[in-house]
């Protein structure tokens, strides 16, 4: 459904895109990771037709974004990072003025608006003026507006972001209704436990080069993470809790399936490496290992890894 | 924050340093100790370089030595101030060809040098003053930017901050004076002018100045935008110069006599003018009678009105600040419909709660369970009585929606006053006298230009600051559909003015003035000069990021369209006129008449009824219609061939300067 091949974009002599090859599929949600300037918004912003690449190429549904812009537009809905708002608007006459943009019929107008208002739960505010709904409202609006024309693609750059908490939910929510609907999306995202919960695939951005792309298993297994366990020591009163555990790291860190281990207060964290089948090795291997080395148990404690974990692991050290 | 490896700094004995002693900044080398130094001894005079060489000051400094229009406005300025001095060179030589003794032609000559300073004079006085006005964005900026909290946050005063933005600007303003330097020394070089006429407009050009700067940072105080903080600035800018005008015919229309008109306490009013001061100085500079007050007060008057708008920009400024931090204004429009249904909802509350019983004597919820919450109040989320339909030009549609009067209140009597200013002209006197009609002609022409100029210049930069345009240009319209109904927009917007200048010709007519064929002429001038303007301050808002600067850009594309086909009208008359025995002079009246708003006042001169169908032009000699009519053709057709350039080229230029600033 989407397709770069090669694409780089400079300003002058920032490089803010190099090389960037990707390709999602029908109905995929890619989560679109990475740094403040990485070339996320970049990237979105020459799909939706507002930057040219120097180089490369970029299609949309089979597409050229470049040379086929016109017939581009109607397959894709962008939303920015911030919603634009005309302050003399009301969420129906904002959404009847893009609706009109989009060439929708006027006969069909009324109905279309309905529905998406209905859609993103905002019938009721159909009179408000649009520069006076709350910043998740206004989100909420971006998302209708984007679905007025029923694209295939949706192009959301920083969704959630400035979302109080009930807010991101209620468009972690419509997130998930649209993926259902069968739309491709692509949401860029800095809350990277919101988009593992959404998102089918993943692209990990940085200084605009493609560190990773594909699915969020993919990305465990190469960034060799695997579970994390805490696991705290019984020691004598008086010894060196530091020493000992320190120690203990040491020699776990030899053990090929353990991905790191250091001691941060009070206790020892191990990952795990991940398997070649992208999933945890059993843990039973290391509460042997720890009694092996003469380490006694006072807790043990497994913990869901996290995609922050995994990109902190492929973004750490990358580019140097 | 200095880092773990980095060591500690010792004296020559090994003893480590106060920290405030190792480094200037904020320094820890121990882990967890961090020392501010402490500040600097005062000095004498801080103060006072804080109040007027704050941080702002500085800041605004370096933002303009990196703006690449700070430089091209100063070339702008010197090339337009050259062409300025060029004609009124060529004026006087033209005059001074003319005549046929050589006595009589170095006589002339002798003209040149007070000629040249007086325009240089008057140059600096209309220019100078306007860019201290237009190019202070102050608290609008600020506010704009999401800036004012920053500011509001620091321990800078209020004045600190009105007083260094405002002395950031006069010295781009005196930079661009000492850009303009060579054509002082050029007309210095001819002979220049008496000291005392340059030391008296001298001062009275920097008193407008400072004021200027005042009315831009005063105007920025009542503003929401930039743009409409350069406007206001202007407008206040014209009124403390021209408010004895405004007084006088409002006092004329009221029916006050001669006696008041020629009054001393009119005179004193003139000349705290600073536009009538500097005429008055002119007229001296030339020979004229002296028509004078102390120099001293005039410029003790205007520094005193600057002290005023300053003060009340820092009495203004905290208010302000509290109502950025409040969010959206408390003003809540609520259509008699939502008025009724809002009631309802809280007497269902307040029947719900009296069953209930008081919140206060509720039960405490359950450990763990989920407590409902109230709905949340929707205080801050204004409504409208009812949305409207939008048409199939979508961007057209929205510019339109401002052309509504009755859309609120303000906008009502702003329209209806124009209506009720001619309903008092025409009570006070003739309904046909062609007075009249050219002055509410030339009114309505200059409103126009200007209403066109702002809207024009305002509406791709809103779009760019609102994030609107990104979302446009996503949608299935293209970019020429976007200028061209920004440019419909903008142009049609000033027709209600063309409407005030209908009913006052239809008006005449009806009581013998003008002839009703007067409407056509009038109109196609409107039209084209405002469709030249906002055409030109489109394409000012493609190539400039800032509405000021675009303004000014359309402000110089006006002038260039009407200096532009001078050779080629040159030539014209030539051939027409050259054989009926007329002189450069008249060549050069051509040139000067080649503006909408002369040929305005001309046609309405041209098309009274009791004159014959003939022109009085140039020069008040009687001759026959031909001339007025091929230039009013010129200007028709060079300002619609101007429209379709300009549009072109900002179609043009679209890509590399709008879309850029997206990025």
């Amino acid at each position: 459904m989407i397709e770069l091949t090669n694409l780089s974009k400079s300003f002058g002599q920032h490089i803010a895109l190099q090389a960037v090859t990707l390709t999602i599929g029908e109905g995929e949600c890619f989560g679109f990771i990475g740094p403040n300037g990485a070339g996320k918004s970049t990237t979105m912003k020459i799909l939706a037709g507002l930057l040219t690449p120097t180089t490369g190429s970029a299609k949309v549904c089979g597409r050229s974004v470049i040379t086929e812009p016109d017939a581009v537009r109607p397959l894709i809905g962008y939303m920015p990072d911030f919603l634009g708002v005309y302050e003399d608007l009301t969420v129906d006459e904002y959404l009847q003025f893009f609706a009109s943009a989009f060439l929708i019929p006027r006969a069909k107008r009324r109905s279309t608006v309905d529905g998406v208002l209905q859609l993103v739960d905002l019938t009721d505010k159909r009179d408000a003026m649009v520069d006076s709904l709350s910043r998740g409202m206004q989100q909420r609006l971006g998302v209708a507006r984007v679905l007025l024309h029923d694209p295939k693609v949706l192009l959301l750059d920083e969704p959630a972001s400035g979302l109080d908490p009930r807010a991101r939910i209620e468009l972690r929510e419509l997130i998930l209704e649209l993926r259902r609907m069968g739309k491709t999306l692509m949401v860029s995202s800095h809350i990277l436990s919101e988009l593992a919960e959404m998102t089918t695939s993943l692209g990990i951005i940085e200084k605009g080069r493609m560190l990773f792309a594909g699915s969020v298993e993919e990305a465990f297994r190469k960034a060799n993470i695997g579970d994390r366990i805490e696991v705290k020591l019984e020691l004598e009163p008086g010894s060196d809790v530091r020493g000992h555990h320190m120690a203990m790291a040491e020699r776990l860190r030899r053990d090929e399936r353990i991905a790191g281990a250091e001691f941060a207060d009070g206790t020892l964290l191990v990952d795990l490496a991940a398997t070649a089948e992208g999933g945890g090795h059993s843990h039973h291997f290391l509460i042997a290992a720890i009694l092996e080395a003469g380490g006694r148990i006072a807790a043990f404690t497994p913990r869901s890894v996290k995609l922050e974990d995994a990109f902190l692991r492929l973004t750490k050290g990358a580019l140097n | 924050m200095a880092g773990t490896n980095d060591p500690v700094p010792t004296d020559e004995h090994g003893v480590p340093l106060p920290v405030a002693q190792a480094a200037d900044g904020p320094t820890a080398h121990a882990a967890g100790t961090l020392t501010i130094p402490e500040p600097a001894p005062r000095r004498r005079g801080d103060a006072l370089r804080g109040l007027f060489l704050g941080p702002v000051f500085w800041r605004d400094i370096r933002i303009a030595s990196r703006t690449r229009a700070t430089y091209i406005m100063r070339g702008v300025v010197v090339l337009v101030l050259f062409c300025v001095l060029a004609i009124a060179y060529a004026a006087v030589h033209a005059e001074a060809d003319s005549r046929t003794s050589p006595a009589q032609r170095l006589q002339e000559l002798q003209v040149i040098a007070p000629a040249l300073s007086i325009t240089l004079m008057w140059f600096y006085f209309t220019v100078f003053p306007i860019m201290a006005a237009t190019g202070l964005g102050g608290v609008a900026l600020e506010r704009k930017r999401g800036t004012l909290s920053v500011l509001a946050a620091t321990p800078m005063s209020p004045a600190s901050i009105v007083l260094s933005t405002m002395t950031a600007r006069l010295l781009q303003v005196a930079l661009l004076f000492g850009a303009t330097l060579p054509a002082v020394i050029i007309v210095a070089g001819y002979g220049g002018m008496e000291t005392a006429s340059v030391l008296t407009g001298g001062a009275i050009i920097l008193s407008t100045i400072v004021l200027a700067a005042a009315c831009g940072s005063f105007g920025s105080v009542l503003a929401k935008t930039p743009a409409s903080a350069a406007s206001t600035g202007i407008s206040l800018l014209l009124l403390v110069n021209f408010y004895p005008v405004f007084i006088m015919m409002i006092a004329a229309l009221f029916g006050a006599g001669g006696a008041f008109m020629t009054g001393g306490w009119m005179m004193t009013m003139f000349m705290a003018s600073p536009f009538f001061t500097l005429l008055a100085t002119d007229g001296i500079g030339a020979g004229g009678a002296p028509f004078y007050t102390p120099l001293w007060l005039h410029v003790a008057v205007s520094l005193a009105i600057s002290g005023g708008l300053l003060t009340a920009c820092v009495v203004r400024w905290r208010p302000i600040v509290r109502g950025a931090m409040a969010g959206p204004p408390p003003k809540v429009r609520l259509s008699r419909k939502a008025r009724r249904a809002a009631a309802e909802a809280e007497a269902k509350r307040l029947a719900a709660q009296a069953a209930v019983g008081s919140p206060s004597l509720a039960a405490e919820p359950e450990p763990g369970v989920a407590v409902e919450l109230p709905a949340a109040t929707d205080s801050t989320v204004r409504t409208a009585s009812a949305s409207r339909t939008v048409g199939d030009q979508p961007v057209l549609w929205r510019e339109l929606q401002q052309l509504i009067p009755w859309k609120s209140k303000k906008s009502l009597v702003i329209s209806a006053l124009p209506f009720a200013v001619l309903g008092i002209i025409y009570y006070n006197t003739k309904p046909g006298d062609e007075g009249v009609v050219t002055a509410v002609s030339l009114f309505s022409l200059a409103m126009g230009v200007l209403a066109c100029c702002g809207s024009a210049s305002g509406s791709i930069s809103s779009e760019v600051l609102g994030r609107t345009l990104p979302l446009l240009l996503t949608s299935r319209l293209n970019v020429r559909q976007i200028l061209l109904s920004k440019f419909l927009g903008a142009w049609l917007r000033v027709w209600p003015l063309a409407a005030v200048t209908l009913t006052a010709i239809v008006v005449s007519s009806l009581f013998g003035g003008v002839r009703i064929i007067a409407v056509v002429p009038i109109l196609m001038i409107f039209a084209a000069a405002t469709a030249m303007m906002a055409s030109a301050s489109l394409l000012g808002a493609v190539l400039f990021r800032r509405p000021s600067m675009a303004g000014w850009f359309a402000v110089l594309c006006g002038l260039a369209i009407w200096a532009m086909p001078f050779p080629a009208i040159g030539i014209v008359y030539l051939l027409l006129m050259g054989s009926r025995g007329r002189g450069p002079m008249e060549f050069f009246d051509v040139f000067c008449s080649f503006n909408p708003f002369y040929l305005m006042g001309e046609t309405v001169s041209q098309l009274e009824r009791s004159s014959r169908f003939s022109v009085r032009w140039p020069s008040n000699a009687q001759t026959g219609t031909d001339v007025w009519i091929l230039i009013l053709a010129l200007f028709v057709a060079a300002a619609t061939v101007w429209t379709i350039v300009a549009l072109r080229l900002a179609r043009s230029r679209f890509e590399t300067n709008v879309l850029k600033r997206l990025v």
